[in-house]
């Protein structure tokens, strides 16, 4: 009976004093709104990149000269790295092919930028990627036309090249593209294929890229340029074996003693992975810093609103004591309304948060969920805020005297 | 004996000066009496309604009320008294100016712990004895000053108290209320209650059985009168 005393009078005095009351619960719902607004986005792009990253193709690894995702977790290591390790060459890919026996597939690739022309049409920024032929067996490049380039054609450093879905498009709208001579950068091609449609990946187009064989890169683009190494495992389970055997097949091919570190680097779609939870981490870790600031600003608030009230209605109290309400009575009372106002902050940034995460998930190509634990913890949190807060307006409520309180004008 | 107190003070102490509001009163008010404590404004009259009423302790002496030691109770046991032995009426009513006559009346029974249903039962019957049963759902903003009194008295009696404490209850009513309030509380004192009332009007005193004067914290006289 008195909880639902002091909620209604907690309801009644929203519902009497909608801006006072925002203003009191402005901490409260700027607290839950950024739980909730961050943990849907960070969980959407969280899943997204478990599925997609670690689905799609989480069996290959790259062997490369430096991970230049360590420019971010590893500044130092990285910039030893680059002044270190040796460049890959096409000579490596053809030393590593029978070194890695739990791996089906070995392949270069390289990767630049260039425009696509044909005729007055073009593209600019698009990915030349430059590959042996093994390509169609460990990236993700299921044919729509044509065929894919030949172990001969990469040997020979042809100009042939197979076509993403937004170049074909885009420069050969309704039209059959086979035969074509296109223009990469200033070198005429033949268009031999055209790769499926395969979407967007967090708004970044999948489809802005030209294959041509690896040795023709090398050719266009300078032999010194460092290659990668593809390495599909034959099974995800032999995934890490795998990795194993390439870095003893390169410590080998280097030359590197037992004491010395490796002069290339491995990337996996682990390392991805594990790279996105640093940065995640490290996003929760400043979101739990600003959360707690806008809670404790929100809770001080709360606390002297509720100061005020306990003053407005001294004489209120002192009829209460003077009916027979002992101390826990009126700390009860005030708590409950402290709490509920603190909840109503709690469930108004839940909402508000909600609708921030839709929001932006509709105006950019980021993903979001709704995690049931955010919501616990904003409700679990707003309502111990409202406890906390709630303690020393009620015990001085409480402990007026009823003389004097009666009399307060 | 209802009420007996014996060498009652209190002394309230501003800065280095003692000042004794209520210095010394011997009192005995029996069962069923009608009682106006009388005096000019600094006789001690309020203090001395604040002690009967349980609202403050005595800074010396004793305090029986319905045979038990009052004087020196906690907080807490002092709020069950009052809940149990005493109904207030004040001079400004005091109502709860969101809640309904009913709920108004409810309120000492909400802290007494009586459930619901007969919480319910009790405040419709107490209503319908000061003849407010179709107010009930009234706020007091929808209520005449009479009617408001009246629910604040229904509220005084809704915990059948051994005494009921009024402190000026016609002061804030017009003369032709104030008689229908004083009638209200005769039927009140004829029922079998036990009524002391705080007031300095002599034609509002009359309506008494017995009229104490107090003068600078004592009884200066003690009349009964029928």
């Amino acid at each position: 009976m008195l909880i639902f005393q002091g909620m209604n009078i907690a309801l009644r005095a929203l519902r009497e004093n909608k801006l006072r009351t925002f203003l009191t619960l402005l901490g409260n719902i700027v607290g839950t709104m950024s739980v909730i607004a961050v943990v849907s986005l960070i969980g959407g792009i969280d899943s997204y990149v478990k599925e997609e990253v670690a689905g799609e193709g989480s069996n290959v690894f790259d062997i490369e000269r430096i991970n230049f995702f360590e420019a971010i977790t590893d500044l130092d290591a990285f910039l030893e790295a680059l002044a270190r390790n040796p460049r890959i060459r096409l000579g490596d890919v053809d030393y590593l092919r029978d070194k890695i026996p739990s791996a089906s597939y070995v392949g270069a690739a390289a990767r630049g930028e260039d425009q696509v022309s044909f005729r007055d049409e073009w593209v600019d920024r698009i990915a030349i990627k430059g590959r042996s032929e093994e390509y169609p067996m460990i990236d993700d490049a299921p044919l729509f036309l044509g065929r894919h380039f030949s172990r001969l054609e990469d040997q020979k450093s042809t100009n042939v090249a197979v076509l993403g879905w937004e170049v074909y498009t885009r420069l050969f709208p309704g039209r059959d593209p086979l035969g074509a001579r296109i223009k990469i950068g200033r070198k005429h091609f033949t268009v031999i294929g055209a790769v499926e449609d395969l979407g967007t990946v967090l708004g970044e187009s999948r489809n802005r890229f030209v294959y041509i064989p690896i040795n023709t890169f090398l050719k266009v683009y300078g032999s010194r340029t460092s290659i990668d190494i593809k390495v599909k495992a034959a099974d995800i389970t032999l995934l890490q074996q795998a990795v194993d055997e390439a870095t003893m097949a390169m410590r080998i091919r280097h030359g590197l003693r037992p004491m010395e570190e490796n002069d290339f680097a491995i990337v996996t779609s682990e390392n991805l992975i594990s790279l996105w939870e640093k940065i995640s981490t490290s996003i929760f870790n400043a979101l739990i810093f600003v959360v707690s600031i806008a809670l404790v600003v929100g809770g001080v608030v709360l606390m002297n609103v509720m100061l005020v009230s306990v003053t407005e209605r001294t004489k209120e109290i002192g009829l209460r004591k003077a009916l027979g309400a002992r101390k826990s009575n009126i700390v009860w009372q005030f708590i409950v309304e402290a709490v509920t106002l603190s909840l109503i902050g709690g469930v108004l940034g839940i909402l508000i948060g909600f609708t921030i995460a839709a929001i932006i998930s509709i105006i950019s190509p980021l993903p979001y969920v709704i995690a049931p634990w955010s919501i616990a913890a904003g409700l679990i949190v707003t309502f111990f805020i409202g406890l906390v807060f709630g303690t020393y307006p009620a015990s001085k409520a409480a402990n007026l005297d009823p003389v004097v309180a009666l009399h307060y004008e | 004996m209802l009420i007996k107190v014996s060498g009652v003070k209190k002394i309230y102490e501003v800065g280095i000066q003692k000042i004794e509001a209520v210095a010394g009163i011997d009192l005995e008010i029996e069962r069923n009496e009608y009682v106006a404590i009388m005096g000019p404004s600094g006789s001690g009259k309020s203090t001395f309604m604040n002690l009967l009423g349980c609202l403050d302790t005595p800074s010396a002496g004793d305090y029986w009320l319905n045979g038990k030691e009052v004087s020196n109770l906690s907080d807490d046991e002092l709020a069950r008294i009052r809940n149990r032995e005493i109904g207030f009426v004040f001079q400004t009513f005091n109502l709860l100016p969101r809640a309904t006559a009913a709920q108004n009346v409810e309120l000492p029974l909400i802290y007494g712990g009586i459930p619901a249903d007969e919480r319910r039962r009790r405040a419709e019957e107490v209503l319908e004895s000061v003849g407010l049963t179709d107010r009930a759902k009234h706020r007091p903003n929808e209520l005449s000053g009479g009617q408001r009194q009246r629910v604040a008295i229904a509220r005084a009696m809704v915990n059948r108290p051994s005494i009921i404490l009024a402190d000026e209850p016609t002061g804030n009513l017009d003369s032709k209320t104030g008689i229908e309030i004083m009638s209200l509380f005769d039927k009140i004192h004829q029922a079998g209650n036990t009524i002391v009332m705080v007031t300095h009007e002599k034609h509002i005193a009359e309506y008494t059985r017995r009229v104490i004067r107090l003068l600078d914290g004592k009884i200066e006289s003690d009349v009964r009168t029928g």
